[in-house]
């Protein structure tokens, strides 16, 4: 009897909660951090027209009539007209700080904090893409995602090489390491760690939700199941970005990509984990997004969620990747000895920072 | 189980060891209880489980409630709803389904002070970059969504669409009217249809809204 729990039980926490390089969530929060901030970025070409109190496309009257009995939360309702726009712009920069991997553990919760309160407060222009983003803002908050690859292991860095110094800079190292994540060295940041993992799960498991409900969605409809919705989708004008009608003479293209689409979506939850399959399955939701951001315009969401798939992407191979990228860069670009020694730095830290072990069962 | 889990991988030879965390393989660290404890404190580590079960059930729910499905998970949902909504993961991820829908768009008739008029359709498809014309096609393409849900707020959503573009084109009365664009079907394109053809759209008024004295905006 206890076995019959200890064996779920282990298997629970193995799937979860495994060690695994933080390599893998620091390389996530490039693209996926960039494209929130880009979705921020271009809110400021129609801010007044959305966010303005008054006389916005969503006033606040209706947001809130719409939210009556939601437990929907946007800081925006508590900034005065006056700050809009300087509430913006701090938004973007600490967006921009996540981005580039400074201070995380503090930038990842505001940044995922800011990504809600937006959603909340126009509600009625959100769709797909800033669903994946609430996914993202989330998950990287939980991760150590500014273990590798960012300010935070720059300044790690940099405190240890000036730390025992007796000049300004050492003294003012010594100072700043008081700040937690900036206090410990680079090395043990760089530990296999359970969050990452975690983290990682967590991307692996959503998108394996958000495809299985796309398909099962899609099997409640006739035009999927009769091969007709490819059709329609492509010759919606209101979407489209390039003409597809052409598609017509060609129904087979059309009635194959229907069904394929919701078969690929509700056998994704059980081929994805196939080790020899996963590829596969991968490059057909490639294909898939790419074409949607082909013909429909909708590149931000097709490029937003392709950036998840990266969470089924081996620790190992973005540790063989960055070994191999810097080796590149040393034969064949950096000549200068100071660039020379910052890449030996990177180098020693891409490839034995983790004990020389190299944990990859998690992320699988 | 085995099948889950690839074969290990050999990245280079100057390694030591590669652990493979869940294989069979001989260099396999089983996960102990040891690093358990590593990670944190044992009730900690209990809460995060907690907490995990609790967020896949947040995040399964919201698509599993929408109908058609069991009143049970539509109850259930209720109850825990407030988790998904205040994380915002309180999606259907219904993408396109269950059928490709109609468009739908604005279209307005509006007057200013000198009687001048100036008639639109509302989103504009040409403004760059692209991600803003999806924000503005949103906003439309939610008219039947709220219409549907409860016809007091629609007209809240009216009356808040009419102030934007009264401010906008600084009229000072607006018609409104909701367009449905109907699909394409393959067989009407094969007989010879467009895409835009006149028959496709079908226009609704929404009401006449107007600036009053005292600045507010009022439904005629």
């Amino acid at each position: 009897m206890t076995e019959l729990i200890a064996k779920p039980w282990a298997a629970w926490q193995q799937f979860w909660f495994a060690k695994v390089s933080p390599l893998g969530v620091s390389v996530m929060r490039w693209p996926m951090v960039g494209m929130i901030l880009y979705t921020h970025l271009i809110w400021s070409f129609d801010f007044d027209a959305f966010f303005a109190d008054h006389a916005s496309w969503q006033s606040r009257e209706f947001v809130t009539e719409y939210q009556a009995e939601q437990f929907a939360y946007s800081f925006w309702w508590y900034i005065p007209a006056d700050w809009m726009w300087a509430t913006h712009v701090l938004s973007l920069f600490l967006i921009a700080l996540f981005w580039i991997g400074l201070a995380t553990p503090i930038t990842g919760w505001l940044c995922f904090i800011i990504v809600v309160s937006y959603a909340n407060r126009v509600p009625l222009a959100m769709y797909g893409l800033d669903q994946v983003n609430g996914i993202a803002a989330l998950y990287l908050a939980i991760a150590p995602c500014g273990a590798r690859l960012s300010a935070d292991a720059w300044i790690r860095g940099q405190l240890q090489k000036f730390g025992d110094s007796a000049s300004i800079i050492g003294r003012i190292a010594r100072w700043v390491r008081w700040v937690p994540f900036w206090g410990t060295d680079q090395q043990s940041y760089c530990q296999p760690s359970q969050f990452a993992c975690l983290a990682i799960r967590l991307f692996q498991v959503h998108l394996c939700f958000i495809y299985l409900w796309g398909g099962l969605g899609k099997l409640q409809g006739e035009t999927w199941w009769n091969g007709e919705a490819v059709w329609l989708t492509a010759a919606s004008l209101d979407y489209q970005s390039n003409d597809l009608t052409w598609m017509i003479h060609f129904p087979w293209i059309y009635q194959l990509l229907s069904v394929a689409t919701w078969v690929w979506e509700i056998s994704f939850s059980i081929f994805v984990w196939q080790w020899r399959l996963r590829p596969w399955v991968l490059f057909f939701g490639v294909s898939m997004h790419f074409g949607i951001g082909m013909f429909l315009g909708m590149w931000t969401f097709g490029l937003a969620m392709t950036f998840i798939y990266l969470a089924f992407v081996p620790p190992a191979t973005y540790h063989r990747l960055m070994f191999s990228m810097t080796r590149i860069a040393e034969k064949y670009f950096i000549e200068e000895e100071p660039l020379r020694s910052t890449l030996d730095v990177i180098k020693s830290d891409s490839d034995v920072d983790c004990g020389g072990v190299v944990v990859s069962g998690g992320g699988r | 189980m085995s099948q889950l889990i690839p074969p290990p991988i050999k990245i280079a030879a100057e390694r030591e060891s590669i652990a493979v965390i869940g294989s069979e393989d001989a260099n396999a660290i089983p996960l102990t209880d040891s690093s358990s404890t590593r990670f944190g404190h044992r009730v900690g580590f209990y809460l995060i489980n907690a907490w995990l079960v609790f967020h896949l059930v947040g995040v399964f729910l919201p698509a599993f409630s929408i109908p058609p499905s069991p009143a049970i998970v539509r109850e259930l949902y209720w109850s825990l709803r407030f988790y998904p909504q205040a994380i915002y993961m309180d999606h259907g991820y219904h993408f396109f389904g269950p059928d490709p829908g109609d468009s739908t768009l604005l279209r307005y008739v509006a007057k200013n002070a000198n009687g001048e008029t100036v008639r639109g359709t509302y989103p504009n498809k040409n403004v760059f970059p692209r991600l803003r014309y999806h924000r503005h096609f949103m906003l439309t393409e939610a008219i039947p969504r709220v219409a549907d849900f409860d016809e007091s707020l629609a007209d809240l959503q009216a009356k808040s669409y009419a102030e934007r573009l009264l401010k906008h084109h600084g009229a000072q009365s607006i018609r409104l009217f909701r367009v449905t664009h109907r699909m394409t079907s393959s067989d009407r394109y094969l007989a010879g249809g467009r895409l835009d053809d006149p028959e496709t759209y079908n226009d609704e008024s929404m009401g006449t809204f107007a600036i009053e004295a005292d600045a507010s905006v009022v439904q005629r």
